[in-house]
């Protein structure tokens, strides 16, 4: 059979609109070598020095290693702390499934910069502003819906049966978890992990609130810097993320398929 | 010794029971279906065999070991799920190794068993595959290798071969007889399917409501129903209702039924009978022996081996007749007057409001 | 029963967590809202007041940005719709062969920093940016465009920000409409205008919904892209709310007007699920 295809016209104007997104990636990347400190088309010469900038100045290596940590101890934390209470969850091994789900995912539906200025009152009050502890915690706060809603859906996913499979087979409750539910779950669990570093990553509604002068992100001080105006260093800080994300996204989708998961 | 015992089994939900006050002894080596529709209590009461559901009253043992409140990991009973549960992200050998290496066995000696499980299903030679790429039949047989290989002293299946197709079905049912005679363990084996209890079958529990209606042979159940619903359920019965006169039973209209059982009940009570499609004979000319009733075909349908047809008895009777496409009877047409001739001891006959 | 205290033992830590640094923090936002700041005293906690409530409604210059914000995220969320239902159309119906990489190519800006994708567009949208360049290089203008720090800029910025969560809500609606149905319609006459406009196009309505409320929820919400390319005059509620409690230090207003975008969020979701599920009980 003779399967319709999109007319010409509508594919023209969905590739256009694939490229439009990707127009800012590509200028921003284009800046990052350009020899100008504004950007023309074509560039006018091309340089490295902009990369040499960043990675010598302490400002923007503290940033990235702030961000690092927070984006790896958030995900940490929010995974193991997440998938215990999924788990709970699912297996309805409490009552109230659904009210506890809510408020796993509240923080996903309350707009950021509310839970941002919630804590900055907060942490004020109980005197502990300032510091990458109170960053975490946030970080943690923001982080775990996504761990769960992932979760949740992975365990869905599996049939119940099996894990009574390995019940029936003499394994208990935790072997039967370590060696049957959680390799089951773990491509969702990878995608969610990455959903959730690049949530904690990128954030700057919540952070900006809280991070004291010695722990900026790295989108706090991008976010800071360019209220100064174009900075090609800016450009070249964000070309190494558009490199780090194109890599990350093609080893997740290799890996887990993960545009599934999106 | 591995003989299975319930007593006085019982599962509530709230305030609904669906496993009523069930006792069962199965022997050791005995194969024993659970048979009835669903929603009967029989997945349940293997299920609490298995440790999966906790029993709100009774005991379970198995040779004579109280099991009743173990873990499902501490009972070493062999379970063969409906969809298989095949674990996905395990190698074929790996899902049969998976209740070995839980009681400690590796290396060749864990091999060894895997490989013998493996062939006693004949997958030698599959080791290496994952479940996804096997067949429906074949993944079946890894579930069975499965539960087998650790040498279970309780053997569980739930409905495992509704997911085949018919001939793959049938198939697998010898295998399975099979395989159970070969190894010999105490077997509890739920099912719908009333072939398949029948032919597998040393004993069948045909089960209704959370309740027993039924333990014994097959022939037993099959010939000598003990209830209404058991007489309803197995075969293919028409049902009709009567009472005893001069032990015959009479269906009014002047319909009179020569029946053997009938004499076990009084003048004027109120039966059931039953009369299984295959047992009725159709024939141009009454029997001189007074147990034929005339009646007229409505309608006629050709299946291949058989032919069914709906004859009308009197004006208030239907009943739906099957007879040998190669024997008497099988070119009536619509319209056709016939004779209905059906042996005394088929038809059977049970006190009305005994049961469903 | 153990299965209560193994379930309570896992979800103890998370729920600590949330309740600690979460929902505590969230409801002690609540008095705040209802103190009065006074310039160059601070924030008095003698007295009780509306009206920082009051103001964003009565208050000309709060009611503007209110209306604007909403104005914005009801014209992102419908450039969304337009610009991401062919898209969407194109990756579930197109050559299978290109499904991937254009899902990838939709998920890929996603995926990306927030802030470097902002910081694109300005590149692209200042004064001396690309976009202006180009046009006075062409001899198309004299003087630079204004396309930045106005209604243009954001628009341009929210709807690249957001248009890859509505793509993908399409994508899963337009997956679950049977083709069956729509070569039912084509046997039975319809052009394939037609079979859109009646059959696809219906059919993926609750996709559509659902993506215009999460586009629009997020564009009220944002911060990062009306700050970065709205600048600190051309103001919308996230960003004021940012003001309020970091330059002005008044935080009983800036209280006040989170818990009016919160509770609006929160309603439009709410009001949206259930509406939904009803509709799901119609069908």
């Amino acid at each position: 059979m003779n399967e319709q295809r999109p007319a010409l016209a509508i594919s023209s104007l969905a590739l256009l609109v694939i490229l439009f997104l990707q127009i800012p990636v590509i200028v921003v990347m284009l800046a990052s070598f350009s020899e100008t400190s504004y950007l023309t088309i074509p560039p006018q010469g091309w340089t490295l020095k902009w990369f040499e900038a960043v990675l010598t100045d302490r400002i923007y290596l503290d940033a990235i290693k702030n961000s690092l940590i927070l984006a790896v101890g958030s995900t940490a934390i929010s995974m193991v702390l997440g998938v215990a209470a999924s788990y709970a969850i699912f297996r309805k091994m409490v009552p109230g499934s659904e009210a506890l789900t809510s408020l796993l995912m509240a923080p996903l539906i309350i707009p950021s910069v509310v839970i941002g200025v919630a804590l900055l009152q907060y942490f004020t009050l109980v005197g502990m502003r300032g510091s990458l502890l109170v960053l975490l915690i946030a970080h943690v706060v923001i982080t775990v819906p996504y761990i769960v809603r992932s979760a949740l859906a992975s365990l869905s996913g599996i049939d119940l049966a099996v894990e009574e499979a390995a019940r029936v087979l003499g394994a208990d409750g935790l072997t039967t978890f370590r060696l049957v539910t959680l390799p089951l779950i773990k491509p969702g669990l990878v995608a969610g992990a990455l959903f959730s570093f690049v949530t904690s990553m990128e954030n700057v509604p919540v952070t900006i609130f809280l991070a004291g002068p010695r722990d900026t992100t790295l989108p706090i001080l991008i976010f800071t810097s360019v209220e100064m105006g174009v900075n090609p260093s800016v450009a070249a800080v964000s070309t190494l993320l558009i490199i780090a994300t194109a890599v990350a996204l093609l080893a997740a989708e290799r890996w887990t398929g993960f545009h599934r998961f999106v | 010794m591995s003989n299975l015992s319930l007593r006085q089994l019982v599962k509530r939900y709230g305030a609904v029971s669906v496993v009523k006050n069930v006792s069962l002894e199965i022997a050791e080596g005995e194969f024993v279906s659970l048979l009835g529709p669903s929603g009967c209590g029989k997945t349940t009461i293997l299920r609490m065999v298995a440790g999966l559901v906790e029993p709100s009253d009774g005991a379970i043992t198995i040779g004579g070991r109280d099991i009743t409140r173990l873990p499902p990991n501490k009972r070493n009973v062999g379970l063969v799920f409906q969809s298989y549960a095949l674990f996905p992200h395990m190698t074929v050998f790996e899902n049969v190794a998976f209740g070995l290496r839980r009681k400690g066995e590796s290396g060749d000696a864990l091999a060894a068993r895997v490989n013998e499980a493996l062939s006693m299903v004949r997958l030698d030679g599959y080791g290496e595959r994952y479940p996804r790429q096997l067949s429906g039949g074949q993944q079946q047989r890894v579930a069975m290798a499965r539960a087998i290989a650790p040498r279970p002293s309780v053997l569980l299946f739930d409905e495992p071969l509704s997911n085949l197709d018919a001939k793959l079905r049938d198939e697998m049912q010898i295998e399975l007889k099979r395989l159970q005679r070969e190894l010999r363990i105490t077997t509890l084996f739920v099912t719908h399917d009333q072939a398949e209890a029948l032919s597998l079958s040393d004993r069948v529990c045909v089960m209704h409501d959370g309740v027993i209606q039924q333990f014994a042979a097959p022939e037993e159940i099959y010939h000598r129903p003990a209830t209404a619903f058991v007489a309803s359920f197995i075969g293919k019965p028409n049902r009709l209702a009567g009472t005893v006169k001069d032990g015959a039973v009479d269906l009014g209209d002047g319909l009179v039924l020569q029946s053997t059982g009938a004499a076990a009940f009084g003048e004027g009570t109120p039966v059931d009978i039953f009369i299984r499609q295959e047992a009725v004979t159709l024939s141009a000319t009454a029997g001189d022996d007074g147990t034929s009733v005339a009646g007229t075909v409505v309608l006629r349908s050709f299946s291949g081996a058989q032919v069914q047809y709906v004859v009308r008895l009197g004006a208030r009777f239907e009943v739906v007749v099957e007879v040998a496409s190669a024997g008497e009877g099988a070119n009536l047409a619509q319209g056709d007057e016939v004779f209905l001739t059906i042996r005394p001891q088929d038809i059977i006959v049970i006190e009305s409001g005994a049961g469903a | 029963m153990t299965s209560l205290r193994t379930g309570f033992l896992l979800l103890s830590p998370l729920l600590f967590v949330l309740l600690a640094a979460f929902v505590v923090p969230l409801l002690l936002l609540v008095p705040t809202s209802f103190q009065e700041y006074r310039p160059g005293q601070g924030i008095a906690t003698d007295a009780w007041t509306a009206q920082n409530y009051a103001r964003i409604v009565a208050d000309e210059f709060y009611r503007e940005v209110v209306l604007r914000t909403i104005g914005l995220g009801a014209a992102v969320t419908l450039c969304c719709l337009v610009l991401g239902y062919p898209v969407a159309y194109l990756i579930v119906r197109g050559d299978p062969r290109w499904r991937l990489p254009l899902t990838l190519l939709v998920i890929f800006p996603l995926m990306l920093n927030l802030v470097v994708r902002s910081f694109g567009w300005i590149v692209l949208l200042t004064n001396r940016g690309v976009v202006n360049n180009l046009l006075i290089d062409l001899g198309l203008i004299e003087r630079p465009l204004r396309l930045m720090f106005n209604l243009t800029g954001l628009m341009i910025g929210l709807t690249h920000i957001y248009l890859p969560f509505m793509v993908l809500m399409l994508v899963a609606a337009l997956q679950n409409v049977p083709r069956d149905v729509e070569a039912a319609a084509a046997t039975l006459g319809s052009s394939r205008l037609h079979v859109f406009r009646a059959v696809t196009l219906p059919l993926t309505a609750p996709g559509i919904i659902a993506g215009s409320i999460l586009v629009f929820v997020l564009t009220i919400s944002a911060l990062v892209t009306p700050r970065m390319l709205g600048g600190p005059t051309y103001q919308v509620m996230a960003t004021l709310i940012y003001d309020e409690y970091m330059q002005l230090l008044d935080w009983p207003s800036g209280s006040a007007l989170s818990f009016a975008l919160a509770i609006s969020t929160i309603l439009i979701i709410w009001i949206s699920s259930r509406m939904t599920k009803r509709w799901a009980g119609l069908a």
